[in-house]
């Protein structure tokens, strides 16, 4: 059994130098034994290119990867293009690269270290885990945005799994590519709504358990940089 | 005797929003006050399509004892048409579970004259597990929300005397929670809208301020 931390790297907004960051900060915050690593079939490959051309045939925006804001005065939400479709690629190629006892951690690029790592890697695995907006849940605002795919309370920035756990995922967006290609401006929206409490197919609902409150958050073991610009984003990473 | 069924109903699904679903409580008692709620502000249209119907006689040539409903809204005022067009059995169709519950509800009283069940899926994604054995009508009231109908609504899956009313609009985006929130298929023109939908052998098409409205038949 191999305690993993995966991280993905695509486009030209991340470079090298993003990676040495975090896999620095996983040296600097990691008690356990680990591998630090990641997927390349999720950025190569022919499932990779036909979810790429998908991509680009759907979305109806300017700049697919920036995840928030207006553009051509629509809601990013609006346009389509399943954003960050290639996590979901990684629960595709798990079983193949890795044995079915590791213990897989992603963790985005953009996201900061500050506890040990070690409190992920000893939770039980009966479900696969994942961070959550607990601010959105307590306020109950996702509810009211529930069908206009905006406020999903899944955040695909820290997910927690195990080889072939997740690779249900993997097969529902394939068998609705353009639906879910179209319909969806991001892939943590798919993702709550595919496998959140209002999945149709109850084998699917609540898929994932989240993490407890404060432990993916500003204050927690790792904080994320979803929800804001690539601006931003790229202040928190100097 | 109908209406007081009616008020009853009014109270007790108003207790179950406010106990249950209190973060909704507004929602629905705005869509009951002036049939304007800030998710879908669709009853003008639904009358608008219960009406057409009624005056085109469908109901009279075609069995609609069985149909389904897609993205209805808050159904408070839909019973007395349903009852009016024949309906006995009605799916309804959400992709939000707190709605579809809701509406359960709202229409309890035509319980004793139709029988209401529902599911809570993507009618674009989920569409083979959308009713359509003896489907006699089928209504999508928002395609607006969903990938374009012609790719989840095929002409093998449904009864050949099935009828369809499918509804978009070309309400975009203009500001959080705002009635264009999540309309990710907006159609300009009538025409562009019927380019989204399955072919249809049309017999009414029209657009009332921002919607459009298509009735027909699948060829």
């Amino acid at each position: 059994m191999v305690n993993r931390v995966i991280y993905l790297r695509w486009g030209e907004r991340y470079n090298e130098g993003h990676v040495a960051r975090l896999e620095q900060q996983v040296k600097d915050n990691c008690s356990v034994p680990y591998e630090f690593s990641t997927i390349n079939y999720c950025y190569a490959g022919p499932d990779f290119d036909l979810m790429k051309h998908k991509q680009d045939t759907h979305f109806r925006g300017n700049d697919v990867e920036e995840a928030v804001g207006e553009q051509n005065k629509t809601l990013r939400e609006d346009l389509g293009g399943l954003s960050h479709f290639q996590k979901i690629l990684m629960f595709k190629w798990d079983r193949e690269l890795f044995d079915s006892n590791d213990k897989l951690l992603y963790i985005d690029l953009d996201s900061n270290i500050k506890g040990d790592l070690a409190y992920f890697f000893n939770l039980d695995l009966d479900k696969p885990r994942i961070a959550y907006d607990w601010d959105s849940f307590n306020n109950n605002t996702w509810q009211k945005l529930y069908t206009s795919r905006a406020q999903p309370l899944y955040n695909s920035s820290v997910m927690l799994w195990k080889p072939g756990q997740c690779h249900t995922v993997w097969t529902n967006v394939r068998w609705s590519f353009d639906a879910a290609f179209y319909q969806y401006g991001m892939l943590d929206n798919w993702l709550f709504h595919r496998f959140g409490p209002y999945a149709y197919n109850d084998k699917n609902k609540n898929y994932f358990l989240p993490f407890e409150e404060n432990i993916v958050s500003d204050n927690g073991i790792i904080s994320t940089m979803s929800g804001t610009t690539i601006e931003e984003k790229y202040k928190c990473l100097v | 005797m109908f209406g007081m069924k009616m008020f009853r109903t009014y109270e007790t699904a108003m207790e179950f929003v406010k106990n249950t679903y209190p973060y909704r409580e507004k929602e629905v008692y705005e869509g009951i006050k002036d049939g304007k709620d800030s998710i879908y502000n669709c009853n003008i249209y639904k009358e608008w399509c219960y009406k057409k119907l009624l005056e085109l006689d469908f109901h009279n040539t075609n069995n609609f004892e069985k149909t389904n409903i897609i993205s209805a809204g808050y159904c408070f005022y839909d019973g007395p048409y349903w009852l009016k067009l024949g309906i006995k059995n009605i799916w309804f169709y959400e992709l939000d579970e707190d709605i579809r519950k809701i509406n359960f509800r709202l229409t309890d009283y035509i319980r004793d004259d139709i029988e209401r069940k529902g599911k809570t899926l993507d009618c674009s994604i989920d569409y083979h597990w959308i009713e359509k054995k003896d489907i006699g009508l089928h209504i999508n009231f928002n395609c607006e929300r969903y990938y374009h109908m012609k790719h989840s609504v095929l002409k093998e899956h449904y009864p050949d005397d099935c009828l369809f009313v499918f509804c978009g609009s070309n309400l975009e985006y203009n500001g959080p929670n705002t009635p264009g929130n999540g309309h990710i298929n907006t159609c300009e023109t009538l025409d562009d809208f019927i380019e989204t939908l399955p072919n249809m052998n049309i017999f009414f098409k029209d657009t009332m301020n921002e919607k459009h409205m298509v009735i027909g038949c699948l060829e």
